[in-house]
Formats: structure tokens, sequence, C-alpha cells
């Protein structure tokens, strides 16, 4: 059993529990509507809000609605809804305000973006004041990036990505599956050189060096949250948000991680929802969830990812 | 303009988040703010000229605003009422990001700062020129800031949702200095044929720089932030298109919800309207009376900038508090309340050292 590492002292526990939602047609895990893509490929971006195509908020509204499941709750007791979107189809409301809309709680909803859950959102919150942070607060990060791709003129990018969405409900007063020990976010910067999601253009993206300093940035932090929590041992398991295939069992190699889950491969590069992915993966490897004799309580899970920017990030969660 | 139901539904108020108070709250002090504007003027008169059903009398009496400041060049707006917004970025004379630079490099003046003493960045924008990275991340770029930095993002009522947000936080997990930055440029998503959104927008950037232990001239003595997103689409932007709004459903919202914070304020900290001051939502001027006529505060003690420059969304009030930064006198409290798109609300109450 790995010894238990708490963050500074005034660090407060947040309890998670989560899900993820991919979008429902199978052509490079898009949220776009087959007939749209095979009737357009998308050639004018702009015209992508369609009935037929799912938005950010579709696939955020259905990651929130697994997520709050997951937690054993209902939406009338989240008291808090704090979005992100990398692809949004409106620039205002904000995306957290969107996908609370469709969920029908009226409570304090607005963005934190700019890495998503666990590149952000968790390492923020769980610097808050205790009472701050309402009973149950969900979180969700969306992205439709293959709905900012041109598939006539697109490059690699065209296969590169894919679309999904991951959620959470986080609690600082009720016990849920991973107790979150630790989570840092780092902004590095120089991310515009490397991937751009303009207003009005098509995805532009520089992948052999975005995913190189992604990968690197990614080791960086999955070493940090070893070294400063003193992890070692068999119990350290890896979910990694993957922008390139191979990425998590290389870093997992690195840092002598035995145990390791994957987005990449059967999703593409989501942008902000691969750690949840790699989660997902994960838990349907061991089968048995994250309570049963897969994934053991005492587990440390390091979540990790490189979002645009760059900003990187983990999240140290412990298996109850 | 309909100001109907200044007393409201009582349902607004439900789920309110705990408030901040001197007593749980970092203590939050503002250091310094800036603004910046672009400064191409769209007159009444010019709209009157656009030939769209409107005259300026008619935006002068039923709104109040004189003129507003656009990053657009006014030929432009002339010759294609921007029908395509893919093409004001092209010609715009400014964008979010150069404003909020601005704004920002105002702001660390007055704090007497500099961008390596800034320990975290945070945003808000609902114009931005690209949406991925944020708007957070090209600042700081800009800026050369080497700290965290992200977007914390509601559109119009920000001011409250920033402060409100950084009183979440142990006062240690704070850095000294934390710049916030409210930057649009809404005249680039207005279909200027239309009467009622061409006469309201204007463009501009405010920004603050806020510090949980250095002492600076305004405390934060209260906050607070709230939403309805089951009115989330009564004002929105397209990624693609213009802005658009219910307008009578957010005027009627603005004025009574306005109010609302207001009372709560002067309920709980005995505001003296002789000696405080208030500062609204900049939507026009003729809600912002509503309010102040309801609420009995003094012209005098009503600070506002929308006849001039127009609507700037979330930037609107904090500009208009940074630029009467040099008259804020020891001793008085301002009363900030601020709504909008989310639907969102908020208040801030701050005293002068």
């Amino acid at each position: 059993m790995g010894q238990t590492a708490l963050g500074e002292a005034d660090f407060k526990q947040l309890e998670i529990s989560g899900s993820d939602s991919l979008g429902a047609n199978a052509f490079v895990r898009s949220g776009l509507g087959r007939d749209y893509l095979a009737k357009t490929k998308n050639s004018e971006v702009n015209s992508v809000i369609n009935e037929n195509n799912q938005s950010p908020t579709d696939l955020g509204l259905a990651a929130a609605l697994a997520a709050i499941a997951d937690a054993g709750i209902t939406t009338e007791q989240i008291g808090l809804v704090i979005g992100d979107c990398g692809t949004p189809w409106q620039t205002c409301p904000a995306e957290g305000q969107r996908v609370a809309d469709r969920l029908g709680v009226k409570v304090p909803a607005y963005d934190l973006a700019g890495g998503g859950i666990i590149s952000q959102q968790i390492a923020s919150l769980s610097r808050w004041r205790k009472d701050r942070v309402a009973e149950y607060a969900l979180l969700v990060t969306t992205a439709v990036p293959t709905s900012r791709i041109n598939f006539v003129t697109g490059g690699p990018e065209r296969f590169h990505f894919g679309d999904a969405a991951s959620a959470c409900v986080v609690s600082t007063k009720h016990n849920g599956k991973l107790a979150v020990l630790d989570a840092e976010s780092m902004f590095h910067g120089g991310g515009g050189k490397s991937f751009v999601v303009d207003q009005f253009l098509p995805l532009v993206a520089d992948l052999e060096v975005f995913t190189d300093v992604s990968e690197r940035l990614t080791s960086d932090a999955v070493a940090k949250a070893i070294f400063k929590n003193k992890l070692h041992g068999a119990h350290i398991v890896l979910a990694c948000g993957e922008s390139s295939a191979g990425m998590a069992a290389r870093i997992a190699s690195t840092h002598s991680i035995a145990r390791f889950g994957e987005s990449f491969t059967n999703n593409g590069y989501t942008l902000s929802s691969g750690c949840f992915l790699a989660f997902e993966q994960l838990r349907s490897i061991f089968r048995t969830g994250v309570s049963g004799s897969g994934l053991k309580a005492g587990d440390k899970i390091v979540f990790a990812q490189t979002a645009p920017g760059f900003v990187s990030g983990y999240a140290l969660c412990e298996v109850r | 303009m309909s100001g109907g139901g200044l007393t409201g539904d009582d349902s607004e108020e439900t789920n309110l988040p705990p408030r901040v108070t001197a007593r749980n709250a970092p203590e939050l002090s503002i250091l310094g703010m800036g603004f910046a504007h672009p400064t191409t003027k769209i007159t009444n008169e010019f709209l009157e000229q656009l030939d769209i059903g409107t005259t300026a009398q008619w935006i002068t009496e039923k709104i109040g605003i004189q003129s507003r400041l656009t990053s657009l060049p006014i030929d432009y707006i002339a010759k294609t009422r921007n029908q395509h917004p893919s093409e004001a970025v092209k010609v715009a004379n400014d964008n979010a990001m150069t404003l909020g630079l601005r704004a920002a490099q105002d702001a660390m003046k007055r704090a007497g700062i500099t961008a390596k003493d800034i320990g975290l960045l945070i945003t808000n924008c609902c114009t931005p020129s690209a949406t991925s990275p944020v708007e957070s991340h090209r600042l700081a770029e800009a800026l050369g800031i080497n700290a965290q930095a992200y977007d914390v993002f509601t559109a119009c009522p920000v001011f409250a949702l920033h402060i409100d947000y950084l009183a979440n936080f142990e006062s240690a997990a704070l850095p000294d200095y934390i710049l916030c930055v409210s930057t649009a440029t809404l005249t680039q998503h207005v279909n200027y044929s239309d009467r009622s959104d061409g006469a309201i927008w204007g463009d501009g950037a405010g920004a603050w720089i806020i510090s949980p232990r250095k002492p600076g001239k305004l405390r934060v003595i209260d906050s607070l932030f709230h939403s309805d997103p089951s009115r989330s689409q009564a004002v929105t932007v397209d990624t693609w298109g213009h802005f658009k709004q219910d307008g009578r459903a957010v005027r009627d919202f603005s004025v009574r919800q306005t109010v609302r914070l207001i009372k709560r304020l002067e309920e709980e900290f005995k505001l003296d309207w002789n000696r405080d001051i208030f500062i609204g939502h900049q939507a026009n001027l003729t809600m912002l009376n509503q309010i102040t006529g309801n609420r009995e505060i003094p012209d005098a003690n009503h600070w506002r900038n929308v006849t001039e420059i127009g609507n700037q969304a979330g930037a609107g009030a904090p500009i208009v508090l940074a630029m009467h930064w040099d008259q804020i006198k020891p001793g008085q409290r301002i009363a900030v309340a601020v709504v909008g798109a989310g639907l969102s609300w908020g208040s801030v109450l701050l005293e002068a050292e």
C-alpha cells in the first residue's frame, strides 16, 4: 500500500466520481452527423450548427447526466456548475451556463476555461475554502474539434481529433469513489504557435510540435505528482490524456508505472477529456469499477494531461 | 421602456451561495485599475443616416446613449452594416486582446507593479479571436506574464464573478498580485441593420489588480455572484454570427435584479447615498435611471460612462470605476451591481482606505 500523501497543509480534499460521453457517430468519434459529413465534409465550418450534429453542449449534457448518475445524486442536488469548452458554438453565454440550462438547474454557473477539468478546474477548487464549495459541484469539459475541421482541405488533423465531453461531481462534504489528494495546474505558454481554434477559420495544428511538447509537459506533470507526493510502488496508476498514440505507454515506462490507461487510439485527441477516457479504459480493463478488485482501495491514480495553451496539470486521486 | 416588476419574482433568489463578508473572506484589495477603448465614434446621427428605422432623437429619448466607441472603421459599418462578422475581424483596428493588453498595462502602472509581479491572470471575454488557446493565454504571452492564466467567464457581471471567485480561495493559495481583465469587442458582432442592437454596443477593456495581502486603495467588503441558467439563451453571441437578445425580458430582469442587489447592500451595510457611490451594468442610461430613481440615488453619486461609450459588456462597470479612480474619497463606499448574460448577476461592495 502506498503511503497516503496529502498536499499542502491548507489543502481540502475533494471527492470525485466521473463519467464521460462520446460522440454518438463513429466517424473519427465525431459529434457531426454521418449524412452531414458525407454531404458537406464540413467544408464551411460556420455551417456546422445543424440539428443533425451534436454540439459541445449536447455532449456536455450527456456527460453531466452520466456523472450525476454515477455519483448517485439527482440534478436538483447540484449547487454549482463549472464549464469549459475549446470549441463553443456560442461565445456567450458560458458553456457551464448552457449545460446548466439543459440540466434544468438554477444555480451559480460559469466557466473556468483553459485547461479542462484535470489541468485546471480541480486544481482551482481544491484550493477553495471548504465552505465555499457547493455540497455537490458539477465540473464539465467538452469539445467538438471535428466541427472545426475542413475535411476537404484539412491535413492530418482530419484523422487526429475526436469529440468528447467529460464531467465529474465533486464534493468536500461527501465521500466519493476517488479522493483528490493533490492537484496542480501549470501554464507554460507557447501553445498558440502549434494549435489554434480560430473564431471563424478551421482548426490549425502543427501536430508534430504540439504532440511533442504535450508529451514532454505531461511527463513532467507526472514526475511532479510522483516527486511532490513521494509516490512509489505498484499502487501508482496513470490515467493519461493522450494527444498521440502510445503517449501513455511511453510516459508510464519513463516513470516505471506498470498500470496505465490510454485515450487516443479509440477516441482521437479530444482536447480535454482524455484523462477521463483513459480512466474509463482502466475501469473497463479491470472490469470491476473502482470499488472492485481491479483498481484496489489505496491505489493512487495520477490523472495527467496537457491542454492547448500550453497548460499541463495533474490530479492525484486515491481509490477508496 | 418597460421597467415592470421592480419587486420581481422571489424564485430568482433561491439557492444563493454563501455570501462573502469580512468575517470569513480573504482580505481582498484592489490596488489599481486600467481601461482601454478604441477611438472611432458611432454617433446617433450616424445611426440615423443608416436608414434602419431609427432617429437620433428616438435613441436619445429611449436609451439615453449619445455615442459609442468601436474598433471598426466607420466606413465599413456604413457600407456593410456588418452583415458578416468574419469580415469585421479583418478590418478592425483593435481586437479583444489588444484592448485587454492596454487595459492591463494601465492597471499595472497604477498599481505600481510590473508583469513579473503578477502571480495569476484571469480573463473574461465573449468575443475572443480564438477559442483555444483561451484569451488569458494570449494576454499572458503578450504581457510577458510567467504565471497561472485561465479564463473565468460569465460575460457582463464579471466584475462580481472575478472578485467572488477569488474570495473562494484560502488566502495563502492566492499570489500577492492577481490581474483580472474583462475585454470585449461586441461591435464586431452587431448587425447594424438592427436598429436596437446597433444603438447599444461599444467596445472596451477594463483591468484591475487584486491582492489578498497587499494594501490597496479599495478594500472588498462583500461580494456575491449568482445565475439562472434557465434563461441562458436570452443573451447570446453565436461563434460565427451576431449578438442576439430577448430585449424586453433582459431589460425587465436587469432592472429588477439590480434593484434587489442594491436593496440587499443597503440593508446589510447601511449605505448612505449622500456619500456612497453606485455603479451599475452599463446597459443604457434609461435603465440605470430607473434603478437610481427607485433607490433614490442622487445623480452625483451615480457613476457611469454608457452615454459616451455604449454598453461595453463585462468591461463597462470596472471601466467606470477605473475612470473615476482619482476621484475616490477615503471612507467612501462603492456599490457595484451588475447583471447580464447567463442570465447572471452579482454585486461587490468596496470601501476606500
